[in-house]
Formats: structure tokens, sequence, C-alpha cells
């Protein structure tokens, strides 16, 4: 309370006024000394300046009577309000409204100014809380909410082919084929519009080809995105035949790079793969779809062999389609179902292999497969970034409160002397509302130079080439928030308005106030809550870390120093496959004359690269009982030195050699998790693998419609494709190139030198060996296994940050507490001591708090993370729920925090004078 | 000069004050101290005893009239009007006022416009 009313209410006091009088020429008196405090403040004066001067001009005593005594007779009681005056030539009410707004954002900052403490610890709790929401809420907002990026995004719909019971066949690039495209066209009409592609590397260029993504796709897909080309056009129908399709349509971005934005890019020529190709169009800035990688797409013109019945289940596309006005999923999906019921009568031959595999074919929408990965760490990010903020808010409104129940008897002065309830709410809520807008801004701020900065700053879990940036979305959501946060503080400012009455509190003023045990105990619950949640985060956080060390310890099975780089070999060049044959065979002699290489390979499916590939094949002799599947193990074709380079191990047999040709007998190396499937607790050296000439072979295997390879050795089986090894894989077998010449492939070369020196070595020799081809994507195999935990790293990172944020905003919101309760009781601990109360007796008061208030608080705490390491483990599937370790760590952690948090109120209390105390009171 | 005249003059001419500057428009009392001392360059001011004590006076006589205010979002506060006593007051005494200041101005040569 500011001095100058005290000393109003003291004068007013001593002159002994009936209570009417009093409230009618003290209120008066009292409006009169606002105006002028207000008038001085506003004039510069400090509010101690002001709060003298107007002390100084207040009438005393006996000239508070001499008017009690003068005042109008007719006054005798108090009228009843008037109503409002009339609108003067000062403006409207909104004007007075915009002017009070105006007038209590200055008296908030004095006020703010005055409380520097309290206005730093709040304006920083919220803006670390909305920059680390913030952070999350863009990359939410731009790999969820922006996924796909066209009109009417739910409408597309993804169907795909699935096998459960045959392995590996389900995670494997493309999952459907030609001749279900042409057939859902017109069985699946709840698909009004359909379109097939898939994406591939491509060579472009004459001389130096540089190696670019390309989408090759039925004309249909532009017209089913609303896609229009922003130069030129797009594909049309006939394009999709053969003769015609040599055309190609450019993303904004290729067309800029290399054609420097000409405006007469349009008819031009463009060679791919060795083919000229027509350039037709060119797509606007922002088209994206599928995968950002893409520059260029290309018209599908299917081969009569492709749309035949053999090449059904091969699959190696992506189905996308758009549903019918009214039509849902159920429907496309029982549309599917009848389509498939009834290809498995037209084609009797495969029914039992397609029944065991367990195939069906899925619709789902496209906006949930292209998440499908970060979906989910990104919604739990997001929920832990929430609990942060609520914690936060939490300190802050435990703070608020204080401040508030401290100035509730300036505020109820204010009101006894005329302060019309509503101005004075509306004073508290404007006065949080800047507080929050001020670190709402900060925190945006700092989200944003994260965003903007750091590259590491979580954005791993962005798919390449997608650019993450505060956009309207965003700031609408920082606004929000910040609105949310400052109500939610300016209500609890209000309590110290609203439920009290205020003669009551005046009368209390200066005293230990009524309400301070409720109040206390009110704190108390909410720092159980703040120290359970952050409990719980920080549990979840260290199954997070814990399991992700858990994966950094993993051995991949291979070297990962070997060094890595791609090549194709474009068909216009080596038509046939003698001529790859005899170019792969002179680089890799010419890579192993470099100085310092030790070993060199090369693979079609580098390992944690994006090629994968597999197909269904079976041990000779073998006919699946009822309940079994044929299985789809991945499928890859290495070069003679692949596993010598990569460090692969043979167990039994041998790998790969030059003997290993055309006309020698066809020969297969298996990895020890196929060979103990296929012939368990047998030598699978000299035996015979089968693979089918087409899927309609598996229900009557020949040697006529089977491949037959001997095997002739086995190798130890290694990580393919992530750190995890999917459930359901089933194993791999290889292929030699000698046998099955790839046109493209990845070396893989094992050097004493330094990777920088490999590569510019390989590049030489290439370039010596064929100038026109670049190599590509060049790696050495750890930053490939590296960039597989790219997201984990990141989820895991960020959850650390805000565990971290969590305890330190919990440790806070128990100091408060304890060094509030140490507050209230000082004069109770005085007397303690006073009487003789030892010191233990009292550091123990503060700690029984305390440790009460943790205990709950963990207890509550781990019950939900309990929960919360079932979801985890739900989520992914090398994470084993509860890790003993990270309960250790964050309980921890969490009484570490306490402690300290306890210290100084503690110590506090035993500096307790009752000397001092006991006068004050 | 004798100290009760002064007195008194200070008062009738304090009167003559507050009604004219309560005519046109009703204000608290707060704002007719401003008025006064704002427009008198601050060579009048009243101490807040003195305002009060004559704003009442002028109650009791019917010439203004107060009452509380509540206007939204504002604070309570009361506001004084002139009443038609009140404006018949202040013309009479504004003529008075008109006569004597000429009178003064006249004898101490001063010159008056």
């Amino acid at each position: 309370m500011a001095d100058w009313r005290r000393e109003l209410d003291t004068r007013c006091t001593a002159a002994a006024l009936d209570a009417a009088v009093r409230d009618d020429i003290a209120r008066e008196i009292a409006e009169h000394l606002e105006d002028r405090y207000e008038d001085l403040v506003a004039g510069g004066a400090s509010p101690e300046e002001a709060s003298r001067t107007v002390v100084g001009e207040m009438p005393g005593r006996d000239a508070i009577r001499r008017l009690a005594q003068s005042r109008p007779a007719h006054r005798a009681r108090p009228a009843p309000p008037a109503p409002p005056l009339p609108v003067d030539e000062d403006g409207g009410g909104l004007w007075r409204l915009a002017t009070g707004i105006g007038r209590d954002l200055l008296f908030g900052w004095r006020s703010f100014r005055r409380d520097r403490a309290f206005t730093a610890a709040a304006v920083v709790t919220l803006a670390a809380c909305l920059a680390a929401n913030l952070v999350v809420f863009t990359l939410v907002n731009a790999v969820l909410l922006d996924a796909v990026d066209v009109p009417e995004p739910q409408a597309l719909v993804q169907v795909g082919n699935q096998y459960p019971n045959a392995g590996a066949a389900a995670n494997a690039g493309g999952n459907s084929g030609v001749p279900d495209y042409f057939d859902r066209r017109t069985a699946v009409p709840a698909l009004a519009e359909q379109a097939l592609f898939r994406t591939h590397g491509v060579s472009v260029g004459d001389q130096a080809a540089e190696r670019l993504v390309a989408m090759t796709t039925t004309p249909t897909l532009f017209p089913m995105l609303r896609a229009q080309a922003a130069r030129g056009r797009t594909f049309t129908d006939d394009e999709g035949e053969e003769g015609r399709h040599r055309k190609v349509v450019l993303s904004d971005a290729l067309w800029r790079r290399r054609f420097g934005g000409a405006g007469n890019v349009v008819g031009q020529p463009l060679t791919i793969g060795g083919v000229p190709h027509e350039i037709v169009g060119v797509m606007p800035r922002d088209f994206r779809f599928y995968d950002d990688e893409v520059v260029l797409w290309l018209p599908a013109a299917f081969t009569a062999e492709e749309r035949s019945d053999a090449s059904r289940h091969s699959n190696n596309w992506t189905h996308v389609g758009r549903l019918s006005p009214g039509a849902t999923l159920t429907v496309v999906q029982s549309q599917l179902d009848a389509l498939n019921a009834a290809n498995l009568e037209r084609f009797p031959a495969l029914r039992n292999v397609l029944v065991e595999a367990g195939f069906r074919s899925a619709a789902q929408p496209v906006v949930d497969v292209l998440v499908a990965e970060v979906r989910r760490p990104l919604y739990l990010l997001w929920g832990g970034v929430a609990c942060v903020l609520l914690i936060g808010v939490v300190n802050l409104a435990a703070l608020t409160l204080a401040r508030s129940t401290a100035r509730r008897a300036e505020i109820a002065t204010r009101l006894a002397l005329g302060a019309a309830p509503a101005r004075v709410r509306l004073q508290l809520v404007t006065e949080h509302l800047a507080l929050a807008a001020a670190g709402g801004g900060i925190g945006a701020a700092v989200a944003w130079a994260l965003i903007r900065g750091v590259p590491g700053a979580g954005l791993a879990l962005v798919p390449d080439g997608r650019t993450v940036d505060f956009d309207p979305r965003v700031w609408a959501y920082a606004a929000a928030l910040t609105v949310l946060v400052g109500v939610a503080l300016g209500v609890v400012a209000m309590q110290a308005v609203a439920p009290h009455g205020t003669a009551s509190v005046l009368r209390d003023e200066g005293r230990s106030r009524t309400g301070t045990r409720t109040t206390r105990r009110l704190r108390q619950a909410l720092v159980v809550g703040q120290v359970a949640v952050a409990c719980t985060l920080l549990v979840g956080a260290g199954i997070l870390f814990t399991s992700f060390r858990k994966l950094l310890a993993v051995d991949t099975g291979f070297r990962t120093s070997v060094m890595t780089g791609a090549v194709a070999l474009p068909s216009a060049a080596y038509p046939t496959d003698p001529d790859r044959l005899a170019f792969l065979e002179r680089l890799l002699d010419a890579v192993r004359a470099i100085p310092g290489v030790e070993a060199a390979g090369a693979t079609t499916n580098i390992p944690f690269g994006t090629n994968r590939s597999d197909s269904v094949a079976f041990p000779e002799g073998w006919t699946p009982t009822p309940g079994q599947s044929f299985v789809s193990p991945y499928q890859i074709r290495v070069a003679s030195g692949y596993f010598e380079s990569m460090g692969i191990p043979a167990v039994a047999g041998r790998t790969f050699d030059g003997s290993d040709v055309e006309d020698s007998e066809p020969v297969v190396i298996v990895d020890e998790q196929l060979a103990e499937r296929f012939w368990p607790g047998r030598d699978a050296v000299g035996r015979y693998l089968l693979q089918p000439r087409s899927a309609e072979a598996l229900s009557n295997p020949t040697r006529e419609n089977m491949f037959r390879y001997r095997v002739v050795g086995v190798v130890k089986t290694i990580k393919q494709y992530a750190l995890v090894t999917p459930r359901d894989s089933v194993g791999t077998y290889y292929f030699p190139f000698g046998q099955s010449v790839p046109a493209s492939f990845d070396l893989t070369v094992q050097s004493a030198t330094s990777p920088a020196t490999v590569e510019q070595d390989l590049r030489r020799v290439l370039a010596s060996l064929d100038p026109r081809l670049p190599l590509y994507d060049v790696q050495v195999m750890r930053a490939r296994v590296d960039e597989s935990l790219r997201a984990r790293r990141a989820t895991v990172t960020l959850s650390l940050a805000f565990g971290g944020l969590a305890l330190g905003l919990s440790a806070l919101g128990l100091y408060g507490v304890l060094a509030y309760l140490v507050a209230q009781r000082t004069r109770e601990i005085g007397i303690r001591m006073a009487l003789g109360g030892s010191t233990s007796a009292i550091a123990s008061l503060v700690l029984r708090e305390s440790l009460v208030v943790v205990g709950v608080g963990l207890v509550v705490g781990l019950a939900g993370a309990a929960w919360l390491g079932r979801l985890l483990a739900s989520e992914m599937s090398d994470v084993g729920g509860l890790e003993p370790l990270a309960i250790v760590g964050a309980v921890g952690l969490l009484l570490a925090a306490a402690l300290l948090a306890t210290a100084a109120p503690a110590r506090r209390a035993l500096r307790v004078d009752p000397a001092v105390t006991l006068a004050a009171e | 000069m004798d100290a009760t005249l002064d007195r008194e003059l200070k008062k009738g001419s304090a009167e003559l004050l507050i009604l004219a500057t309560l005519e046109g428009r009703p204000r608290h009392g707060y704002d007719v101290a401003k008025r006064i001392a704002d427009e008198s360059g601050g060579a009048i001011r009243f101490n807040v005893a003195s305002l009060y004590g004559l704003l009442y006076r002028l109650e009791s006589r019917g010439w203004i009239r107060g009452r509380w205010i509540e206007a939204p979002a504002a604070r309570r506060r009361r506001a004084y009007t002139l009443t038609a006593a009140g404006r018949a007051t202040l013309a009479e005494q504004r003529e008075g006022w008109k006569v004597f200041a000429a009178a003064v101005s006249r004898i101490a040569g001063v010159e008056h416009g």
C-alpha cells in the first residue's frame, strides 16, 4: 500500500467520522489525491516522491473534521449512483477505454519496474518456455501440417500391397504394381483420379552429367494434384505412351540452376540417361509432392510386359488416388477388397501363396504415410514441451499470487475509495498481457534465431530440402500462447480483487492474513504437480537417451570407415551387360591401384542407403505347409571384393570372385540369418536357392519356372537399413555382378588414407575412364549410419533439453514455496528460537516441507513415467519401457535440484533473529 | 491590506472562479482545481481542504450539485454541476466583479483591457 493511502486512512480514522460521512468525504478526497498522485508519477516523480508530496498536501485530522461539518445537509444519506456522465468533448467511450488502457500500460510498466526481480523471473521463464514451444511448433507446422502442399490434401489416398507374413516386402521400395493400377482405375471408382509413380536417380546432361532425382509418373498426377506448370505445360495423356514419352517437366529450382531461369526453356532438349528429352514445362516454385528431392518429372510409358499379368505383385510403384466427392476411405477399402477377392478367383494359381502371405491392399491417407516416421516423435515432443510451458506458467502463477497478495491491500484500498472493480480487473489483465508479450516476444526471437541460425536445432526431424521457417501460422500460434498465458496470469492476479471482502483485507493489513493457509496448500499442490510432470518428462527423456546410447553401441556388422560413392552407367553409352561389366571391372582395378586402397567392391544396395529391394526365394525341396508363407528376403547384387572391403566375414564357403561369370553356374551367397531360416542347423553351402520366374510359378515350382542358384558362401548378417532390425526381417541374399550386371552401383572402398584423399582419387580415376560420369552421393559409411539416426538424435536432444528446462523450473517452483514458508513462519521460527529450539529442529521444519512436496511429486511422477514408458515402448521397437538408469537419473537429478532449492530458505530460517522478528510484530 | 479584507476578497473571487469553471460542463474536484491552476498559470492554487470546503458551501447554497458518477472502466468520482441558481449567481458575480475591477483599475491607475 502506498504510504499516502495509509496516511489518509489514519487521518480519517483519527477524525472519528461516522461511517456514512467517512464513505462520502474520505472517498472524494482519496479520489482527488489519487488523481494528484498519478499526475505526479506521470510527470516523472518516483512513487516515493509522489507519495510524499501527496501526504504533504493532504488535509489534517482537524481539517477533515471541519470538512465533514460543512458537508451539505442534503447529503445525509449517500445518494444512489447517478447514471454515467453524457459523453463530453473528450471523445467517446472507446477513446476513453483506449486512453484508459494506455494509462494501465504505463501504470503496469511502473509497477513491474518496481518489482524488478519478479519481472525478470517472469520474462525469462516465459521466453524460455515459449521459445521451446515455438521451435517444436515450427517443426510440427513444417512437417505435419504442411506435409502435402496441394489443394485438399486429405482427399489423397495411397494404396499399397501388403504381405505381412512374407517378411521385409512390406518395408521395401514401392508397394504397388502396373496391373494393379489399370485394375483399380475401373474397379475402384471411389478414387476418381489415380496416378502411379516412382522416384529414381537419373544422369542429366551430355558432358559431366549430374545425378538428379526424377519422378516417373502417369500424366494423371498433375491434374490429380490440381497442379499446373508455371511455364509451358504438364504432360498430355498421350505422352504416357511409348514413343511419345521423351518429355520432361522441370522443377523451378532445376530450371533456375541449370538454365539460369531462361524464359525460352520450353521446347529445348535435355539429355537424360543419354537420351534427348524435350522440356515441356516448368513447375511453380512451391510445387512439391512426396519426395522433396525430385527436381524433374518424366511421363511413365508402360511396356506391354509391365502391363501383363506376369508382373503382378512386382511392386515397384507408388499408387495414389483422389477421393471422389462424397467417397470415404472405407468405401475405397471395400472396393479394393472386392477387387482383390475377384483377382484371387481370376488367378487361382496365386491363390494359396497370397492367402498364406496375408496379402491385402490397404488404403491410407497420403498425409499419414508421408509423416509416419516423424509424426509420433513430433507429437511426443509437442506434448513434452507443452508440459514444460505448464510448469513455467505454474511458477509464474505462484509468483503472481504472492505478488498480488502483497498488493491486495493496495487494491482493496483503491476499491474502497471508489475504483470500479471492472476497471481494476481490466488493469490487471492489461498488465499481465504486457508481461506475457515481453516474454513471448523474446521467446519468439530466440526460437526464430534457433530455427534460422542453428542447423542442428531439431531441424533434423525435417526431411531434406524442406524449408522450415516462421510462417503466419507460427506467428499466430506464438500470439495465441502469449495471450493465453497473459490472461491466465491476469486471472490469477484478480484473485486478489474478487473473492475477498475489501474491508477484511484492510483490517488485516500488515498482520498475517486470512487465507494464508489455503494459499500455502494451493502452492504446495502446484509444486507437487510440477515435480511430478518434471519427473515424468525426465524419465521419458532418460528412456530415449539410454535407448539411443544402446543404439549407438549396436554393431553394424561392417566397417564404418568405408568410403562410398555412386556411379550410374547411362544405357545410351553402355547398352549391354558386357559393356557395363567391362567398365565396372576396369573401374575396380583402377580403384584398387590407388595408393592406400586396401580393398574395393561395389553394391546395388549400399547399407543405410535408400535403394531397397526384396524378392521371394526359398530353399530347393521346400514346399509350404498350410499356414506357412513364402518369404521375401532382401536381394542385393555385389561385385567381387564387396565383402572384403566392407569387412563382412564369410562364416562358411567363399565370397564372390572372378570365376562367377555369365557362363558359369549361377551362384548366391546368403547371410547367417537367412541360412538359419532356410537350413536350420545344417550347412547351407552347396545347397540350392530357388527364385520364381513369376509370381504364378510359386503355386507349382518346376525346373522351368524357377531360377536355381547354388549357395557358395554364408556371410555374417549386417544391419542393412537401420540399426534396429525390423521385427519381420528375414535375411538377405547376394548375387554376383558377374552374373547380374547393374546399371548403377555404389563403390565401397577401404583405404588407409583420409576420406578427402580417397574421394579426390576416386573422382580422378572415374574421370580418367569416362569423363561424362559423375561420382555422386560420396559418403563415409559412418555418415550414412549417423544419418539414419538423425531424427532419433534430434528427438533425444530436444527431449533432454526440455527435461532439463522442466527440472530447472520445478526447482524454482520448490524454492518459491519453501522461501514463502520461511517468510510466513518467521515469527514462529523466532519464537521457537527464543524458546531454545535447536537449529536442527528448525532446519527440519523446512526440510520436512521440502521432502513432502518432492516425495509426493516423485510418486505421482513415476506413475506418469510408467505410463510414458509403455507409450514409448509401443512407439519405438528398440525401447524396452522403463529403463532403471533413466529412473535413477531422473530421481537423482530432482533430489539434487530439490536440495539446492531447499538450502537457501533453510539457511534463511536459521538466521532468523528472535529479537528482531518479535519486535517487528 | 487588512488581513480580513484579503480573505474576503479571495473567498469571493474563489467562488466566482469555481462557478465559472463549472460553466459549460460538470467537473470533479481535482479537475476544477487543476483547471484553475492551469488557467491562472499557477498563480491561483487551492489546498485540498479549502477547495472541498468551498465546493460544499456552494452546494449547501444550492448553486452547484455534486453527484457520484460511475462510468465503465473509470474510477468513481463526484462531479459537480452548475444549477440554475448557480448560473444566476455566476452572472451576478461576474457583473459585480467587472464593476469592482474597473473601479480598482481607475483608482490604482492600472490599464485594463
